[in-house]
């Protein structure tokens, strides 16, 4: 795919998630003009862009679409539920149509056929589409008459122009839509012969007399998306100061007056009149600051946002890795060299990297609300297939998370809002009976804890079958007949592959397969899910992820001969174990702090480390959400920039290691697992 | 010179502006566009380009056998012109 069709893409899925999030909006809260607005826009821009690249059949669909919108707009239509269900489809339906433009498919048989059904349903809606075509066309000619004006369009392509991947010749046919061209010529002046020609430059440049009843905004729209690469005038054909600026302005190798004059666009006369151009001199300078700042207007409000190949930011944070690991050569060097100055720049250098590091992090930050909120439709479409009534509700939308950790998560998500749909939540009589609401209630809440993101998934349903779960598992000879699991570790058997209790198999869950490769995906973004569940009251699922996955603030510790990472966002405190606390531990794996006792793991054992060298022995007490427990290590070095090295095949599925970094004394240090290791502790504790 | 391909766009004007050039310089002003069917701006240019240089040179340029596609698209880049054989 040509960049530009990724750019069309990727601007029409926006589009389409406008869409989507204003009907939810309008479904849930009620009609609004803004999302009326909304809804039109998005319309209209795929109209626009389809356009520009010929799909015709995208064009013709969301040009009816985008009439009833335009109606329902100016209050001529009332926007009805059925009205917003039937949006929804036309959502689904242009977006099938641009994966087929995009595929460059053709359109099968089902699909026009539900293409025209959706037009006949739309059309139906517009009264005056269908009643008697003609006069209302003739009252709309008569109508256009009163209101159209004579524009006069002025355009020069910029060299790069072609580079834009835009065939100017699809734009111009833009203004048949809107009106009529009634003169038009190519200014071919600067065009060089053969031998200075540069191909891929643009030379060209167009003069057009234009018939329509649009305004400014309109005409400038047709060229919205190469409004860099192009240098435009619009007026209204019988504003002389703006003619008379044009042709001042021109530095063309023709006398665009005579030009203009010869293709009919101006009668000679109307250039004799110069004194009169003077007087108006300043009317003129008025209506210029009206283009000029509309034109700023439409710069400042290209600049809030910016597409970026996500591979270039990828790159960049690489880049800064490998900065890090140098400049911790360099502070290293500096100590052992006992050079205070080279010290002082060394620690300057990791407060300005410090600094690059989470700006270039931020631009990968996105709010998780605005990918989650597809996952109303996702419900509302579940839980209309399955009958059932849902209340749906996103809390923490405005949480950040890296967008690549986003994307991924997704499908995970949606499986787990299916099951929570398709097996958590009764039937709305059998809620009834039991006194709870009709409608079940699920949310999905984000924020941030512990250096982690915490996504929940909550549901008021039936809870999670255990015993059925526990049976199934011991059919299937994933646990023994005489374990002892408790209820959260039986719960945690639905990630196991293969594991379903479902009676049915629905088109929407309980085939067996997906919760063990949703756990896969989690545990592939270095993230963790848990399950909680009461009978009769409903299931929670916790999903924490990492921040970001390239480079975290780290706490550097050493145990037996090797250096480890603790993520410091996870560090609670660090306290020296004493003989105080030895007394304490009586060869027992607890402390006593502040009244709660608190499990240590102690490195040097867990790790088969070599003996200490050093005297004393700390702690570093870390919370991984509802846990804490206490890390035994010989010494503490403190804060370390921790660039994020994967370990190799080799080593990927070694228990409590995420990974490694380099130090910069070249050394490598291992990067804790902390949900692995409190994981084992906990093991060991039960 | 004859054109062997359908369609003719920015990934060709290049080499299709090396051929003209070759063609140019062994007499040869007369592009046969039987095979194509659609063009882009940068092609029309590079053929407004040929037909400038042969009038700087007095000598005839004709565009040969546009199909009715071809024509539509010269016709939508309003630059008709080029249909014409000039001299």
């Amino acid at each position: 795919m040509n960049e530009e069709l990724e750019l069309f893409c990727e601007d029409a899925d926006e589009q389409l998630t406008f869409m989507e999030n204003a009907l939810i909006a309008m479904q849930e809260h009620g009609v609004d003009e803004e999302n009326i607005g909304a809804l039109f826009r998005a319309m209209h821009t795929i109209k626009g862009t389809a356009g520009m690249f010929g799909f015709d059949n995208i064009v013709k669909f969301a040009h009816i679409a985008e009439s009833l919108l335009s109606e329902v707009r100016d209050k001529k239509i009332q926007l009805t539920p059925d009205i917003i269900e039937l949006f929804f489809k036309v959502k689904d339906h242009t977006q099938h149509l641009i994966d087929l433009a995009i595929e460059e498919e053709e359109v099968d048989e089902f699909t026009q056929l539900t293409n025209d059904q959706l037009i006949e349903i739309l059309k139906s809606h517009m009264p005056s589409l269908t009643q008697a075509v003609e006069e209302v066309e003739e009252a709309e000619e008569i109508n256009e008459d009163k209101n159209n004006r004579l524009w006069h369009v002025s355009l020069r392509l910029k060299p790069n122009f072609f580079a834009t991947g835009m065939d100017i010749i699809n734009l111009l046919s833009f203004f048949d839509e809107l009106g009529e061209v009634k003169n038009i010529f190519a200014v071919i002046a600067n065009i060089p012969t053969l031998e200075e020609l540069n191909p891929t430059e643009a030379y060209l440049g167009y003069e057009i007399l234009f018939m329509s009843d649009v305004a400014y905004e309109e005409i400038e729209e047709i060229f919205e998306f190469v409004l860099d690469d192009i240098e435009l005038v619009i007026f209204q054909a019988d504003d002389k100061e703006s003619l008379q600026k044009l042709i001042e302005n021109s530095d063309e190798k023709i006398d665009l007056q005579q030009e203009l004059i010869k293709h009919k666009f101006y009668d000679a006369t109307i250039f004799a009149d110069t004194t009169e151009a003077d007087t108006a001199q300043q009317e003129q300078s008025d209506q210029t600051l009206t283009t000029t700042t509309k034109q700023v207007k439409k710069e400042q409000k290209k600049s809030f946002s910016l597409r970026v190949d996500s591979s270039k930011i990828d790159q960049l944070i690489n880049q800064i890795s490998e900065m890090v690991i140098a400049n911790a050569k360099v502070t290293q060097r500096a100590d052992i060299l006992d050079d205070n100055e080279l010290s002082e720049s060394a620690m300057i250098l990791t407060d300005m990297l410090e600094e690059i590091r989470t700006g270039v992090m931020n631009i990968r930050m996105v709010q998780v609300g605005d990918s989650f909120n597809k996952f109303k439709r996702i419900v509302h479409d579940v839980a209309k297939k399955v009958n059932k009534e849902i209340d749906f509700e996103i809390i923490g939308g405005e949480t950040e998370l890296d967008k690549m950790v986003v994307e991924k998560i997704s499908d995970p998500l949606i499986h787990m809002l299916r099951n929570s749909i398709d097996h958590g939540i009764e039937m709305p009589d059998e809620r009834e009976k039991i006194g709870k609401e009709r409608s079940g209630k699920v949310t999905l809440t984000t924020y941030p804890d512990a250096g982690t993101i915490v996504i929940e998934i909550k549901d008021d349903g039936r809870g999670l079958p255990k015993e059925k779960i526990l049976q199934k598992a011991i059919k299937n000879g994933l646990v023994s007949l005489n374990n002892n699991l408790s209820d959260k570790e039986i719960y945690n058997l639905i990630f196991e592959a293969g594991l379903s209790t479902s009676d049915e198999v629905s088109d929407i869950s309980g085939r067996g397969v997906g919760m063990d490769v949703v756990k896969r995906n989690i545990e592939s973004l270095r993230g963790t899910v848990e399950i909680d569940s009461k009978p009769g009251q409903g299931t929670t699922f916790t999903i924490r992820l990492p921040l970001t996955l390239a480079i975290i603030d780290g706490f550097l510790v050493q145990s037996g001969n090797t250096k480890y990472i603790i993520p410091l966002e996870m560090i609670q405190e660090c306290i020296e174990l004493d003989s105080y606390y030895k007394k304490q531990m009586q060869g027992n794996q607890f402390i006593n702090l502040r009244d709660s006792m608190l499990p240590l793991l102690d490195i040097r054992s867990y790790f088969k480390e070599s003996a200490s060298h050093s005297k004393r022995e700390n702690v570093v007490v870390v919370r991984y959400g509802d846990y804490k427990m206490g890390i035994m290590v010989d010494e503490l070095f403190g804060e370390f920039q921790t660039v994020i090295k994967p370990l190799g095949e080799v080593f990927s599925n070694v228990p409590g290691i995420s990974g490694g970094t380099i130090l910069g004394s070249g050394e490598i240090a291992l990067i804790f697992d902390i949900p692995k290791l409190m994981e084992h502790k906990i093991r060991e504790i039960n | 010179m004859l054109i062997e391909k359908d369609e003719l766009n920015i990934y060709e004007v290049e080499s299709l502006h090396r051929s003209i050039l070759d063609a140019f310089a062994k007499d040869d002003r007369t592009i046969d566009l039987k095979n194509v069917n659609r063009i882009d701006m940068s092609i029309i240019q590079l053929f407004i380009s040929a037909q400038k240089t042969a009038q700087k040179d007095s000598k005839q340029f004709q565009l040969k056998n546009v199909n009715d596609e071809v024509t539509q698209i010269i016709h939508s880049a309003a630059c008709d012109f080029l249909l014409e054989v000039t001299s």
